[in-house]
């Protein structure tokens, strides 16, 4: 790809996608590529199912590059739909076969002797994962993504007040959960 | 910015073990191109074709120009049937697509897995299987739309078939596991 291509805005590389320009979209993947991952890491609980929301989440964009009102904001709308996927994915796997693969991978892995850095952060995830999706959404986008609540309640559609209630009831339960961590 | 951490009343080893970054595998960008690249490629194929030949036109000619006019006419005759041959044959050529399918084996014991089928002509060595939690082994893989034949091969000897997949033998009774990949619907979300 050129860097000619590369130093196009968000506007000019999302008319370039709408018109069946790959490059365009190559550039926009390129760009926003490791954005959002982390959220995603977080969300769904491994870096293998965040790439499959991820790749899910670009094809959606892709799709529907259209429905982006405003190209010179590209990367909230994507975020947007990154949050969306997120949610569809942890409700299907919650409904499907979360109890085969996860409880399996939670008790080998509990087998393994780990290093205390890569214990206590195991031992955050799980916490973290605990949490109801609502929760953790507004949690990570907060404390972790260090967004304002202006922006989460933009991205999210939910109102202020009620995101200020989850990340607080949010914060209550990761400090029960994790009291040996605070203890320590 | 100020950090907000220290409202939440948390340790800040909990929050900062969160905030590392995440970087997704280095073929992210090839696999999601390639779907992208598939997608319009069908989407240029059954794009419907405006019959603009049907559209009403009122074409007039004077005697002297009588030959040119049967000459363009004849042109554009025989133009429009290229351009009708042309487009059928796109439209029954199917695009070459492929779905991405992700193989999971849970084996908390397996020192290596790779997995064979028909995708890999049953080559052991070609696919090996990455396990990034203990114990769950994982691929995602290509594959074209159809019927494929598959079984895990475990440390290298042990042939395993997948047990959350329908199962096949061969003429010499050796099983394997079988997998339907449908075509994507475009459009669909």
């Amino acid at each position: 790809m050129s860097e000619k291509v590369m130093a196009l805005s968000d506007r000019e590389l999302v008319s370039g996608v709408r018109s069946g320009d790959l490059d365009a979209f190559a550039a926009l993947v390129k760009r926003y590529r490791d954005a959002y991952t982390r959220f995603a890491v977080r969300m769904t609980g491994s870096l293998l199912d965040a790439d499959d929301v991820m790749q899910s989440v670009w094809m959606r964009a892709f799709r529907n590059i259209g429905a982006c009102k405003n190209p010179d904001r590209f990367g909230a709308w994507l975020y947007q739909i990154v949050v969306n996927e997120c949610r569809t994915y942890t409700s299907r796997r919650a409904a499907r076969d979360s109890r085969f693969v996860d409880d399996a991978a939670e008790s080998l892995a509990a087998l393994t002797v780990a290093e205390p850095d890569v214990a206590l952060r195991e031992e955050i995830e799980r916490a973290l994962d605990c949490l109801p999706t609502d929760q953790r959404e507004a949690f990570v986008l907060k404390h972790v993504e260090e967004l304002s609540y202006d922006q989460i309640a933009e991205i999210t559609g939910v109102g202020v007040s009620a995101l200020k209630m989850r990340v607080c009831r949010a914060c209550d339960r990761l400090r029960e959960l994790l009291e040996g961590v605070h203890n320590a | 910015m100020r950090d907000e951490t220290r409202d939440t009343g948390l340790d800040p080893r909990v929050v900062g073990a969160l905030r590392g970054a995440e970087i997704l595998p280095a073929d992210f960008e090839a696999r999601l191109m390639a779907q992208a690249e598939a997608e319009i490629a069908h989407r240029r194929a059954t794009r419907p074709r405006r019959n603009w030949w049907l559209t009403g036109r009122i074409f007039i000619a004077s005697p002297l120009s009588a030959f040119a006019a049967a000459a363009a006419i004849a042109a554009v005759a025989a133009l429009s049937t290229l351009a009708v041959t042309r487009g059928r044959s796109t439209i029954v050529s199917r695009p070459d697509t492929v779905e991405y399918v992700r193989f999971v084996l849970i084996d908390s014991a397996a020192r290596s897995v790779s997995i064979v089928g028909d995708f890999n002509e049953w080559r052991p060595d070609k696919t090996p299987l990455i396990a990034p939690k203990p114990g769950v082994w994982s691929v995602s893989l290509p594959l074209s739309p159809g019927r494929h034949e598959y079984a895990f091969i475990v440390d290298g000897k042990r042939w395993v078939v997948d047990p959350a997949s329908i199962p096949s033998s061969d003429e010499f009774g050796t099983e394997s596991s079988v997998l339907l990949v449908a075509p994507t619907k475009i459009g669909a979300s």
